[in-house]
């Protein structure tokens, strides 16, 4: 999400990294998520657990059982040695085809706990107050959010595929260890020494990673925006047309080349870390083989050093396995945490608590406002006092830069004041309902917004509860009934072409009036246009002016437009200038005036009143 | 076979030490594999009989030596691999936008290329498939060293084990064969859900949507549409899920069988003769062992061959598009030296490629060099396909376009476009300082002159309140300390970098849409000025820009309506141009 803002100052917040977080209690919400989702994920994973647990025994019995055999010499019966060796076989592939299918078949189950998470976020997202869409670093402040949801390995459902096999992995550790532990407490501890020595290595390396987290990120987006730059279509025309071809090539390599290098440091940092893992590998193997050889010299027989050389082999392979599941957890839970804290926070969503205002259009009045974008310095009003009336229609016109898309998103709620008060029919704007102040504004804005739904979804911007004769008015008025009866689904049709099947695109005019029809539906207490026709030619143009009324009725609207001509429907007249509101009357009153508006009008209208001379 | 060769040419000059050193990895992994098989073999036998001291350390050391020494080489690889891996797949998607930015433009704007380029994209990013076709490739020769040298030992024992063993991995394959068709089916059919969900979840974060989804509540209609694709998406694969555990857990069965037969039949080569003859512990354990492995091997083996098939699979819109032919780069034709003296569209037709509805018809008029021109005309009439026509963006299907008396086709293209500055009415700026998007090349080289037109188009205001003047970055996408331009500052930029360029044509479509009047007003009444003696050509949907033109063309619907002057055109009653022009001078009387 774009616009400049306080990216400085939040990548300082970052920079403290805070690595304890409370693990325990973002687990335990996890899992009540599972309770509350799909309980019957628990007795997937219960009998998961029971055959996987039991699984690699088999393979630890099967070598001693049949050198058991073996050994006895002369006795050994070869029947003896056919039913071991079919008795495996017909245990090791019941229990093993149970577990391996229950291993697989959970898995778009868990996959659904993330999407849902998905869901959740960005319906969040879509909902908290809208300054944190401007800010530049919204997304890199909460980057850790969006990843938790992004892949099946990592995040939310990569915990819970480690956690559904976890709990069988743990419990081959707990019987092999006891299993070992009779014969020889050291070669157990030569095991863990080795495990211990993998988690402080992988533990050492995360914290590593982590403090490099924001470098390797500013890294990933410069290669990536030489990337996309190169590859998206769009960039076509301008990349041929002024030779920028070579210079993008040249600073992608040398982007690419940065990040290889931040990333060699990285991967040096875990090699030379690694010796330590290979020292704890080499005391674990002495240990295993000592005490195995030093057993079998002492009368141990053969079929048991197999065995206890298998199970330890099998022990250390598990630990490893654990110790990676368990950091995975430690570490991905951070982005499982950062999620449930975005979920949880207010995001200044709700606002207060008033309800909206019903069966009357609004009076908006700025008291003595002053506003700054939130991390700016420069103020974009100070001490702006302006009344809009109710069922006035009100002009906002003005140079580029002089703050008129401000003016609406302060009226709008979308931001808050930074000094003094907006009030609507006397009622301070922040004593609102963010939802229900929305709900009484129709607005449209210079970007059109057609999603790929229906039309009539994007007409009433609802998949439920839809008046289909309300729709169809207000395609009437918007003048685009016609266009719809011709379409081959009529309201019913997909919109927006490539996305869904037999979705069809209109043209720019057509969709400009689809979001008049949408504001028209809505039928809120005020209207409100922010610069609605700057992509229309003059016949389109002129139509959506002669509709103006129409679309009033009588409310209280506000048209903002760097073309003056909105003005001659409009009752009074704002014009704003980079100190704020410059002057304010009817037309007739300004023209009188001689001042901004004067200027600005004759010269706009010069060449078309020439003609007229 | 062909796609393999490409494959191999660009890793192959991407990173060959890489290549080399992975190869080398591979055989040492297969040794490590045949020394963990035989090794154990003397530790068995010695223990099983005289238990010599020196002996049995000396071949216990052995074994924990060679555990060490593959521990070290396989971190050693995992910082190369960490190193490279991300390295190679940059490298990749940097060759890919090379070849974007080759491509004859023509293909940019047809749909069916954008659906390739996302397919190739996807493919190397999120299945990483020249990254994992790469890694699979050195692990199918890892496996078939090792095979080699397990067969060697296994056929010292049991040709007929090995037969028996193959027999199932047969079946195995078998198995997973019928898997990955399945699997194969439902990637079809999921893609293009996960191309539709991927809009839908996009949306939230869009910046020019977030002002209507808050104003119209449509978290709601988002969220329950996310909802929808999450249950739909879920259910598709779910049935795959059952039936890969259905497979998997067959599969793991006859893993069980050829463990079972292996011991067994091992087991009796010890106590029996009824194989052959006997053998001892020690070799009890390595042909066990061995026999593992093989099976195991065998059957990665084949898992690898499947999966590099279905990997070059994926690679399939990387390498179509790869081999698709460059736009001609070396001279070819004559050479266009300028400056542009005469345009003429002779009688020209244009339709977009894919679709029915002539865009253009017939259309012919001529522009003497310095001749200011207007186009105008309804959206939709055809102006910015005449521009793009013009640029040799796209190719007419009928009639000619001349330059200088030649048809625009049979000049050199790079020499052509020399003579071309346009702003299109979708331009880009890209996120380098100001002056480098003004004079295109490296900063520093001409700051006076970029200096003097920032100045004509109005903008050193602006760029004195930037920290870094003109050498400040634009946009936030590269570097979070760049700057956001408005939308009418850009526009100034963009006009800045059309007159920078030494060209002898120069096209505006829709230049000044977001400007204010007052800056609109300065660049029109300057434009005479700052175009020199530069023949221009500008859409305008601002109908007085036209009145200071020598000429205007009128399009409608694909045809030419008018070309003439504006106060000629303004005699013609109820004519288009007439009417549009009424349209927007009525506010103003």
């Amino acid at each position: 999400m774009g616009r400049a803002g306080k990216a400085g100052r939040v990548a300082m917040d970052n920079s403290k990294v805070n690595l304890s977080y409370p693990l325990g209690a973002t687990l335990k919400r996890m899992l009540r998520n599972v309770a509350e989702q799909n309980p019957r994920l628990f007795l997937y994973c219960g009998l998961y657990t029971v055959t996987a647990a039991i699984y690699p025994f088999l393979a630890v019995m099967l070598p001693k059982q049949i050198l058991g055999e073996l050994q006895k010499g002369g006795d050994a019966r070869p029947e003896a040695v056919i039913r071991i060796a079919a008795g495996y076989f017909i245990l090791a592939g019941i229990i093993g085809f149970v577990h391996i299918f229950l291993k697989h078949r959970p898995y778009s189950k868990l996959s659904l706990l993330r999407l849902d998470y998905v869901k959740h976020v960005s319906v969040k997202t879509m909902e908290m107050a809208y300054p944190h869409t401007e800010d530049a670093a919204f997304m890199q402040k909460y980057d850790k959010v969006f990843i938790a949801t992004q892949s099946n390995e990592n995040g939310v459902e990569g915990i819970y595929h480690k956690l559904y096999e976890m709990p069988a992995v743990f419990l081959t550790i707990a019987a092999l260890s006891i299993f070992i532990g009779r014969l020889s407490v050291f070669l157990l501890a030569g095991l863990c020494l080795n495990l211990a020595a993998i988690v402080w290595v992988s533990g050492k390396n995360h914290r590593f990673r982590y403090e490099k987290k924001e470098e390797e990120a500013k890294w990933r987006r410069k290669v990536n925006y030489y990337s996309q730059a190169a590859s998206d279509f769009t960039y076509g025309k301008d990349i041929r047309m002024y030779g920028m071809k070579e210079r993008i090539s040249e600073n992608a390599s040398r982007e690419i080349l940065g990040y290889k290098r931040l990333n060699h440091l990285l991967a040096s940092r875990e090699y030379h870390l690694g010796f330590v893992g290979l020292a704890a590998v080499l005391i674990g193997d002495v240990l295993i083989y000592g005490i195995l050889v030093y057993h079998t010299i002492n009368g141990m027989s053969i079929a048991d050093f197999s065995m206890y050389l298998t199970a330890a082999l099998t022990l250390s392979s598990y630990l490893k396995q654990a110790a990676e599941q368990m950091s995975f957890v430690i570490n991905e839970g951070q982005y499982v945490y950062e999620m449930y804290c975005f979920l949880d926070k207010d995001m200044g969503e709700k606002g207060g608590s008033r309800k909206a205002i019903e069966g009357d259009t609004l009076e908006i009045v700025f008291d003595d406002v002053s506003f700054c974008y939130p991390g700016g310095e420069k103020y974009i009003f100070r001490h702006l006092n302006l009344t809009i009336h109710k069922g006035e229609r009100l002009a906002v016109v003005g140079i580029n830069g002089a703050g008129k898309s401000t003016l609406v998103k302060l009226m709008l709620g979308l931001f808050d004041v930074t000094e003094g008060e907006i009030r609507i029919n006397e009622i301070p704007i922040h004593e609102f309902d963010k939802k229900e102040l929305f709900s009484m504004f129709s607005a449209v804005f210079q970007d059109i917004n057609i999603l790929a739904f229906t039309v009539r979804e994007n007409v009433a911007a609802s998949l439920k509860n839809i008046d289909d004769e309300q729709v169809a008015a207000a395609l009437e008025q918007a003048g685009l009934w016609e266009a719809v009866e011709g379409l081959p689904k009529k309201t019913e049709q997909m919109m927006l072409k490539g996305i869904e099947e037999d979705g069809i695109s209109l043209s720019g005019g057509q969709n400009q009036k689809l979001a008049i029809a949408r504001a028209l539906y809505k039928d809120a207490n005020m209207v409100v246009m922010d610069e609605p026709t700057a992509a229309l030619d003059p016949l389109a143009e002129a139509e959506i002016y002669e509709n103006f009324g129409k679309l009033v009725k009588g409310k209280t609207a506000v048209f903002i437009s760097h073309r003056l001509a909105s003005t001659r429907f409009c009752d009074h007249i704002a014009l704003l200038d980079e100190d704020g509101l410059k002057e304010y009357g009817t037309h007739e009153e300004l023209m009188e005036l001689g001042g901004s508006y004067y200027e600005m009008f004759t010269i706009q209208g010069k060449y078309y009143t020439k003609e007229e001379d | 076979m062909k796609k393999l060769r490409l494959f191999f040419r660009l890793s192959w000059e991407t990173v060959p030490a890489y290549i080399l050193l992975l190869i080398l990895h591979t055989v040492l992994t297969g040794v490590q594999v045949v020394l963990n098989v035989v090794l154990p073999k003397f530790l068995v036998d010695e223990l099983a009989g005289d238990c010599n001291l020196q002996r049995l350390l000396f071949f216990g050391g052995l074994v924990v030596g060679a555990n060490l020494l593959f521990g070290w080489l396989g971190r050693f690889m995992k910082r190369c691999m960490d190193v490279q891996n991300p390295y190679v797949s940059q490298k990749m998607e940097q060759l890919l936008g090379e070849k974007i930015m080759r491509l004859p433009y023509i293909r940019l704007e047809d749909p069916y290329y954008l659906d390739l380029k996302e397919r190739a994209s996807f493919a190397i990013l999120n299945q990483e498939a020249i990254l994992n076709t790469i890694t699979g490739l050195a692990e199918l020769l890892q496996k078939g060293s090792t095979l080699v040298g397990l067969s060697f030992i296994m056929l010292t024992l049991s040709p007929v084990l090995v037969a028996a063993l193959l027999l199932l991995v047969g079946i195995m394959l078998l198995l997973q064969k019928r898997l990955s068709v399945h699997m194969k089916k439902i990637h079809e059919m999921i893609l293009p859900l996960n191309r539709r969900y991927g809009y839908y979840v996009n949306q939230v974060f869009q910046d020019k949507m977030q002002k209507d989804i808050r104003l119209y509540g449509m978290a709601d209609m988002l969220g329950e549409r996310v909802d929808w694709y999450n249950r739909h998406m879920t259910n598709t694969f779910d049935r795959f899920r059952r039936r890969e555990g259905f497979y998997m857990g067959l599969y793991g069965v006859v893993n069980d069988l050829q463990a079972a037969i292996s011991y067994g039949y091992v087991g009796l080569r010890v106590i029996t003769d009824w194989f052959g003859g006997r053998i001892g512990l020690g070799a009890f354990t390595m042909y066990v062992n061995a026999a593992v492995q093989f099976s195991a091997n065998i059957t990665q083996f084949g898992q690898c061959v499947i999966r590099l098939r279905q990997l070059l699979g994926y690679l399939d819109p990387f390498v179509e598009l790869m081999n698709l032919p460059d736009e001609q780069n070396t001279l070819e034709g004559v050479e266009f030296m300028g400056p542009v003296e005469q345009i003429v569209f002779e009688n020209v037709d244009f339709t977009y490629p894919g679709s029915e509805k002539k865009v253009l018809e017939g259309v012919s008029f001529s522009v003497a060099q310095g001749e200011k021109i207007a186009v105008v005309g309804l959206n939709g009439a055809g102006k910015t396909t005449l521009i793009k026509l013009l640029c040799r963006l796209y190719e007419p299907q009928g009639g000619r376009i001349l330059v200088n008396g030649r048809d625009i086709l049979e000049y050199d293209y790079q020499s052509y476009l020399r003579q071309l500055a346009a702003v299109f009415q979708d331009y880009c700026l890209f996120d380098f300082s100001i002056e480098e998007n003004i004079s295109c090349r490296e900063a520093g080289q001409d700051r006076e002159a970029v200096e003097k037109l920032i100045a004509q188009v109005g903008l050193s205001d602006k760029i004195k309140e930037l920290p870094q003047g003109i050498c400040t970055l634009l946009g936030k996408a590269y570097d979070e300390n760049g700057t956001e331009l408005s939308g009418g500052q850009r526009q100034k930029v963009a006009i800045a970098r059309a007159l920078y360029k030494d060209a002898s044509l120069i096209i505006l479509d829709e230049p000044t849409s977001a400007l204010d009047p007052l800056a609109e007003a300065e660049i029109y009444e300057n434009f005479n000025d700052l175009a020199g003696g530069k023949t221009a050509i500008y859409i305008s949907h601002r109908m007085s820009s036209s009145v200071f033109c020598d000429k205007v063309l009128v399009i409608d619907q694909g045809r030419v309506a008018d070309f003439a002057p504006h106060g000629e055109l303004m005699k013609k009653a109820g004519s288009l141009y007439q009417r549009m022009f009424e349209a927007q001078a009525g506010n103003y009387m």
